[in-house]
């Protein structure tokens, strides 16, 4: 369904800049950036580094004032609402840091969530939504409301209902900020493993024992990359 | 995202919120149920007016002889001799589009006899063509017949409460009644008639303890007060009922001057009757349309009010469902079907609860109720209109929230 380009996103002089009572903020001044297919990556910075508005230009909940953005081949800085919608529940997968799991449904309704808006039959949206709690780890827990279910197992929940779709990426915003240390292992370890699958996975995290366990790291200040490094010998890099 | 989705979330989110969707639709419930519950009273009533009127004939004009106090009655007959043949005459001869006039007589009975004993009655004489004018009809026997008239024959025909009082499960025909002095021979017995008596101050007898006897017999045999009207009503029949009110009008006119202005008769149009009964009924429907409209337009605001808090609670799940793929019309859709599913529900509840009341109301004030189709359709098609409209602002707030905002709501 989707077609494959070798960089899956590339930033160029990206800018977004807010109005707040009246005085500028650049949240991002310039980002240059290209991730290929594949790569796992840490984007760190402080609070106010940019780190969010990022997440939110590469997830296409927001679009930048100037530069480019091209995202498997589309460029998607120009595009309305509706049309970043459907992009968004195409290539991206959304991981975030309090879950954000619809609290009525069950294990199998909120993966499937993703499947409901692209418009895919009962029958299927129920299939690939098991298919992908099985891939985390939850098929045992399909019919669980999310209060049912502990920290750890909301966030693999989470983690499925951003697989469902297949999507060009997987957007992982302080994934593991509301999780003890040995369920925050447990669920970094999804995403590495994922990432040995071959998924591109952008994580966004202040920690750096998390972060360590990506191959790139990027580091933001006011706005700008002012570090981007890759370890030697990177498996994950092809 | 197809609408069939959009009504199986709403369903859930109304279970998963029972109480406060029962609120929500408590207004629906009693604007609908009132509208049934209203309109079914409205229409039990003017059904009644309907057969009531339909009763006295609808081609008919009926000039009838005003009840006098003594002395009243002593100064009007030196004017004028009261509703007589006379009367009848000149109006079958003046008054165009007048195919029949049938006098009639009510006698005073101080004895109604038969085997069994004593009985309470009601005694008139009238004309064969009497029963064909106020639809008369039959259980057995026959009506009073011209011969009767021409001879002046000792016949009767007898209300079916009547019958039963005398001669019980017996054979009617054939048997004798006795009225005051006089032997009659029962000859046709009617079937029951409505209980209602007055209608709108015109009094409109039931037939079911009434005796019939010929208009000629019931003159000669029975005396009558000089004070009194020689006859007690004379029906007017019409070619067309549509001519009622000129008719009417012209044999006003006639009377006055052949009773020498002296106001000793009434004339009742039933055409007048119906036209007024029917300003009195839409009078009614709109003044419990606007009242129940209004409780209809209050549940409305409620609704409005609820998927307004609903939009503000959910802010976060409208973040997550427009992150991962929802369209601003599919939250659009997603909450407009949710007050429409609440209308709609409470809709149903409604028409079960106006037919719950229209019954109770029959049971309990003894009212005819009559829940008409129109009305279920009106009152649920409104709260249905209601339900859309109240959805559409809190839909249109919840489609425009920016995602991230929402993703960040606390």
């Amino acid at each position: 369904m989707t077609t494959v380009h070798a960089q899956v996103i590339q930033l160029l002089g990206v800018e977004r800049v807010y109005l707040m009572g009246g005085t500028e903020v650049r949240a991002l001044d310039g980002i240059d950036l290209v991730i290929d297919r594949g790569e796992y990556v840490a984007v760190m910075g402080p609070s106010g580094s940019g780190k969010s508005t990022l997440m939110n230009v590469l997830g296409c909940l927001d679009t930048p004032n100037r530069g480019s953005y091209t995202l498997n081949g589309n460029a998607v800085h120009d595009l309305v609402d509706d049309e970043l919608t459907s992009i968004r529940n195409r290539e991206i997968g959304f991981v975030f840091q309090s879950f954000d799991l619809l609290p009525r449904a069950n294990a199998v309704d909120n993966a499937a969530l993703p499947l409901l808006y692209a418009g895919a039959s009962t029958v299927e949206r129920r299939r690939r939504a098991v298919e992908a709690l099985e891939r985390v780890g939850l098929g045992d827990r399909l019919s669980h409301r999310p209060n049912e279910l502990s920290g750890g197992e909301c966030q693999r929940l989470a983690i499925a209902r951003a697989l469902v779709n297949e999507p060009s990426i997987l957007l992982a915003d302080e994934p593991t900020g509301n999780l003890d240390s040995a369920t925050s292992e447990e669920i970094i370890g999804i995403f590495d493993d994922l990432s040995n699958q071959g998924a591109t996975v952008v994580l966004v995290t202040h920690e750096e024992d998390i972060a360590a366990h990506a191959p790139r790291r990027i580091r933001l200040r006011d706005g700008k990359v002012i570090q981007d490094s890759r370890e030697r010998g990177d498996s994950n890099h092809r | 995202m197809i609408v069939r989705e959009a009504i199986l979330i709403s369903l859930g989110s109304i279970v998963d919120h029972k109480m406060r969707s029962a609120l929500t639709m408590l207004g629906i419930i009693f604007g609908v149920g009132a509208v049934i519950a209203m309109l079914s009273i409205g229409a039990g009533a003017e059904q009644e007016a309907l057969e009531t009127i339909s009763r006295l004939g609808l081609e008919n004009v009926v000039v009838r002889a005003k009840e006098l106090k003594p002395d009243e009655a002593r100064e009007v007959r030196t004017k004028s001799l009261g509703v007589s043949l006379r009367d009848a005459e000149a109006i079958r001869d003046a008054v165009p589009g007048v195919e029949l006039v049938a006098p009639k007589v009510e006698v005073e009975p101080w004895e109604v006899l038969a085997a069994s004993g004593t009985v309470e009655a009601k005694v008139f004489g009238v004309v064969p063509e009497h029963a064909g004018l106020v639809n008369l009809s039959l259980t057995e026997g026959r009506f009073l017949d011209p011969r009767d008239t021409a001879e002046h024959a000792q016949v009767a025909v007898v209300g079916e409460e009547l019958r039963q009082e005398v001669f019980g499960l017996n054979e009617t025909l054939g048997r004798h009644i006795k009225v005051n002095d006089v032997w009659f021979e029962v000859v046709g017995v009617l079937s029951g008639g409505a209980e209602v008596d007055t209608f709108q101050g015109v009094s409109i007898s039931s037939t079911s303890r009434s005796i019939y006897l010929p208009v000629s017999t019931a003159l000669r045999k029975f005396d009558r007060s000089p004070l009194d009207s020689p006859l007690t009503e004379i029906i007017v029949h019409l070619e067309d009922a549509e001519f009622g009110t000129e008719a009417a009008e012209m044999i006003g006119n006639l009377l006055e001057h052949l009773h020498g202005g002296a106001d000793d008769y009434e004339l009742v149009v039933p055409e007048a009757l119906l036209a007024e009964s029917r300003r009195t009924q839409r009078l009614f429907n709109f003044v419990m349309g606007c009242i129940a409209g209004i409780s209809l337009l209050v549940g409305g605001i409620g609704i409005m009010n609820i998927m307004l808090a609903s939009v503000l609670e959910r802010t976060r799940e409208i973040g997550i469902r427009r992150a991962v793929g929802a369209k601003r019309r599919d939250i659009l859709v997603q909450f407009i079907v949710e007050s429409f599913s609440i209308s709609a529900l409470g809709g149903i509840a409604g028409v079960l609860m106006g037919l719950l009341i229209a019954r109770a109301v029959a049971a309990a004030v003894g009212w005819t109720t009559l829940v008409t189709l129109w009305s279920v359709l009106l009152a649920t098609g409104v709260a249905l209109i209601v339900g859309l409209l109240s959805g559409v602002y809190p839909a249109y707030r919840a489609a425009n929230l920016d995602p991230i905002e929402s993703l960040r709501y606390e």
